[in-house]
């Protein structure tokens, strides 16, 4: 029992020593960027996002460094990949607004009216709220039969809210289907060729920071397709990254 | 019968004739590019499937037509099936054709080898060959061409969205399925706001009639430099090669109809692509809030409120109408600058074309007076105007309004009284995230292999609860079980009457028979059966069940005697009047 606790205690000791580091890490990142060191404070931030895993707040301070340090392809894959995380951060919508436009990249119309809804939580959001919904439904639906009948009006409030939830967070879970999909133009610009080789012939060009939708992968490249199929080919791994990172 | 035994006959005497197959060449030497006729004759048979040409090296050989004969000649029957085919090389050398194998009724026949010499002078494509490799006339397949709107211009400035048409010329005897749009063929320009649905027309170009597609879009460029405004389409072609039936010896007339299909896969580039110079913005007369809008704009309506109070925030709305890149137009801003702080709004595009270059854009945003007075206030806003190429300040009409209130100073103005008056924002990057926060997933939860079944579990459980509560309520309902019990009273109440009257029971019977009435009343009014009494029953009450309420009343405290004939047709009575009262309740008759 003792030697449980020890170890416990050990973990919990070692967690708190990590996240200090992580602290110390970021507050060293920031104070690199106030300093105009760009390129040195983006290294720590994707230091600290291999390290730990990935937060809005150093996603948007990476974002930042790659705006500064001029590269848009990046800024703006960062700023997006935070937004997958905290979809409605005024901040970070500015910001990559900002860095499209510097990259010549025309934002996207605002989604409007039911849209607005449904881009309002991340993917993850959606999902625990579908995932809640469904487990308070058995739940309720033992309180229908428990409780005397004075009470279930109340229970039948709650579950009309319950259903509400799900008829909300379904669709916004598979509003977010396509994200898997998104991917940011990190080269400058990308070569579009008609086969997943370094000779074959090229079809095109895409300029940095602009989106592209991902499909097959193949020999070191990606299928893409551009605004619905009007340019599509293979490029190349290290030109393009997707806005969820793939695990290889 | 004779016809029979001829054709049996004829059949048994092509079957028994030897079979021999033969190769040949129209000639043994060719240039380099064209094409010579070879010819493989199988006579006395038919072979099982189209025979191989053996595949040679550079050498191109395309199926040309097959052609059947047969000959009767003086009883003796020929048969003979003859394929051609067009061989040739781009490339000069010795060629030798290998031993073509030709299967016929199960056994194989072969050709002798054949040579070609193919020589230097090649000029143009072999004859009858559709090959990949094969050069090809200039614009064949159609090509493309691109047109700024306005016509002489020969420039853009980085940023600008420059409308343009780019039309595809395709042969009109082709079939054409396009796998891309058109798109600049280097990095120095792109393409925005393509029509998705481009427009097709027919036209006459040098006598050949052409199906056109044409695209319009937005044209701009990201660096200075003269570049070729070079757009690229791939698709694919189907048409007649005209030149596989064009071949030596052959009907000229008829070439083209019998002609092959070919299907090619193509890619289309501008014709003469035009030089466009993507022209550096002027620093000279950059006003402050230029924010990269390119075009001609103009103010079409602008809302403020007559009356104001310092520091407190009230709406502008602005409408500015035009053409140009609109995503990179801010929001106009009220003048004096000094005057105002302005926060970021919304905007709305309403695109008046359909590449969206023109339209009208609306912008909503809270400003806040900063100084007390009845100045003349108006909007303004700033943009480089293309054709002029100089930068253009575009100022509404002023009105005057009326601010109260104190003078207010925005914690910027306070802290630097002495640097320039603030100037209109300009987009600037939000401030470093200082809280590290919580490390999050991209994925969501649905992505886990346990999420569905966890999820159809829930679903599932709750429906089996539902059921499972539906069926106990429906066991123990209070109401039901009432008014089973109600039932099976009345019926009890019913037979004892019934029982009573056979035996001249008065008293019994006429007490069974107000048990039984009170019963049905009282199921049908949901009241307690003990609580009926004959002065509750309404004056639209059945007649029947008054009088045997009243005649039961009276024989109990009279203790009066009544025949059995009586009391039987009190106990008809008795029967109608509950069936009355049950309504659907068949079983309560006796």
């Amino acid at each position: 029992m003792k030697s449980l606790t020890r170890m416990v205690l050990g973990l919990l000791a070692m967690g708190v020593l990590a996240h200090a580091g992580t602290v110390d890490a970021f507050k060293k990142a920031n104070a690199d960027y106030e300093a105009g060191r760009f390129a040195e404070a983006a290294q720590a931030y994707e230091g600290i996002l291999k390290s730990d895993g990935p937060r809005a707040s150093v996603l948007k301070n990476l974002g930042s460094a790659y705006f500064k340090a001029g590269d848009n392809g990046r800024a703006i894959l960062a700023f997006e990949r935070a937004l997958v995380l905290s979809p409605r951060d005024p901040d970070l919508l500015a910001n990559l607004e900002l860095a499209q436009k510097q990259a010549a990249v025309f934002p996207e119309e605002n989604p409007k009216g039911w849209q607005t809804v449904l881009t309002r939580y991340s993917a993850r959001r959606w999902s625990e709220l579908v995932l809640i919904a469904g487990i308070i439904l058995p739940l309720l639906a033992m309180g229908w039969i428990f409780l005397p009948g004075n009470r279930r009006i109340g229970l039948a409030a709650l579950a009309v809210l319950d259903l509400a939830m799900l008829g909300i967070a379904i669709p916004g879970l598979k509003a977010k289907t396509g994200e898997s999909t998104r991917a940011i133009v990190l080269a400058k610009p990308a070569t579009v060729r008609i086969s997943p080789f370094e000779t074959a012939g090229d079809r095109g060009t895409i300029a940095e920071g602009r989106e592209v939708a991902l499909g097959k992968q193949s020999h070191g490249y990606y299928w893409v397709s551009v605004d619905q199929g009007s340019l599509q080919g293979w490029v190349a791994n290290q030109e393009i990254a997707p806005v969820i990172p793939r695990e290889n | 019968m004779k016809k029979i035994i001829s054709i049996i006959w004829l059949l048994f005497a092509v079957a028994l004739h030897a079979t021999q197959v033969s190769a040949s060449l129209s000639k043994n030497t060719v240039p380099a590019g064209q094409g010579v006729l070879l010819t493989l004759n199988v006579e006395g048979g038919a072979p099982e499937s189209q025979p191989a040409i053996p595949q040679v090296e550079n050498l191109i050989v395309n199926p040309h037509g097959t052609s059947q004969q047969m000959q009767i000649i003086n009883g003796d029957v020929t048969r003979s099936i003859t394929y051609t085919y067009v061989v040739g090389s781009n490339q000069t050398g010795d060629y030798e054709i290998p031993a073509i194998t030709v299967r016929v009724a199960g056994r194989d026949y072969t050709t002798q080898p054949l040579s070609l010499k193919v020589g230097p002078n090649a000029d143009k494509a072999p004859e009858g060959m559709a090959d990949d490799q094969a050069p090809e006339e200039p614009g064949k397949y159609g090509h493309l061409s691109f047109q700024m709107m306005e016509s002489d211009r020969k420039y853009v400035y980085p940023g600008e969205i420059a409308p343009v048409k780019i039309r595809a010329y395709f042969p009109a005897n082709t079939q054409v399925t396009l796998s891309s749009a058109p798109h600049p063929e280097g990095s120095a320009f792109t393409l925005h706001h393509l029509t998705k649905e481009p427009d097709q027309s027919s036209e006459i170009v040098n006598g050949r009639r052409y199906m056109v597609v044409t695209w319009f879009g937005g044209l701009s460029a990201t660096k200075a430099g003269k570049y070729p405004a070079s757009f690229v389409i791939t698709g694919t072609v189907t048409m007649r090669d005209e030149s596989a039936a064009g071949s030596g010896g052959r009907d000229p007339f008829f070439g083209g109809f019998f002609a092959p299909m070919v299907q090619k896969d193509i890619e289309l580039t501008t014709k003469e692509a035009p030089l466009l110079e993507v022209k550096e913005l002027p620093l000279e007369g950059r006003p402050d809030d230029f924010t990269g809008a390119i075009g001609q704009f103009e103010m079409k309506s602008f809302q403020i409120p007559n009356s104001l109070h310092t520091g407190e925030p009230f709406q502008v709305e602005a409408v500015v109408k035009g053409s140009g890149n609109f995503a990179l137009l801010s929001a106009p801003h009220p003048f004096p600058v000094d005057d105002w702080k302005t926060y970021e709004g919304t905007e709305d595009f309403v695109p008046e074309d359909v590449a969206s270059f023109g339209g009208s854009k609306s912008f909503h945003y809270n400003a806040v007076p900063l100084k007390p007075g009845e100045p003349e206030v108006g909007l303004r806003f700033s943009y480089f105007d293309p054709e002029k190429g100089e930068y253009r300040i575009v100022k509404s009409d002023t009105r005057k309004i009326a601010i109260s209130g104190k003078k207010v100073q925005t914690p910027e103005v306070a802290a630097t009284p002495q640097q320039e008056p603030p100037k209109p924002k300009t987009p600037q990057i939000a401030p470093l995230a200082t809280e590290l926060g919580a490390v999050q997933s991209y994925h969501p939860l649905s992505d886990s292999i346990w999420f569905t079944p966890v999820l159809g579990s829930c679903g599932f459980l709750s429906l089996a609860i539902i059921g499972f509560g539906i069926w106990k309520e429906r066991g123990s309902d209070p109401v039901k079980e009432a008014a089973r019990a109600n039932l099976a009273a009345t019926q009890e109440a019913r037979e004892k009457a019934a029982l009573a009257a056979a035996n001249g029971d008065a008293v019994a019977f006429f007490a069974a028979a107000k048990m039984a009435v009170r019963l049905c009343i009282a199921q049908r009014d949901g009241l307690r059966p003990e609580a009926i009494t004959l002065a509750d029953l309404g004056e639209h009450e059945d007649e029947t069940i008054t009088e045997i309420l009243v005649e039961a009343d009276r024989v109990d405290f009279s203790a009066e005697k009544v025949s059995v004939e009586n009391l039987k047709a009190w106990n008809e009575k008795l029967g109608t009047c509950l069936e009355r009262l049950a309504g659907t309740r068949k079983e309560l008759a006796v």
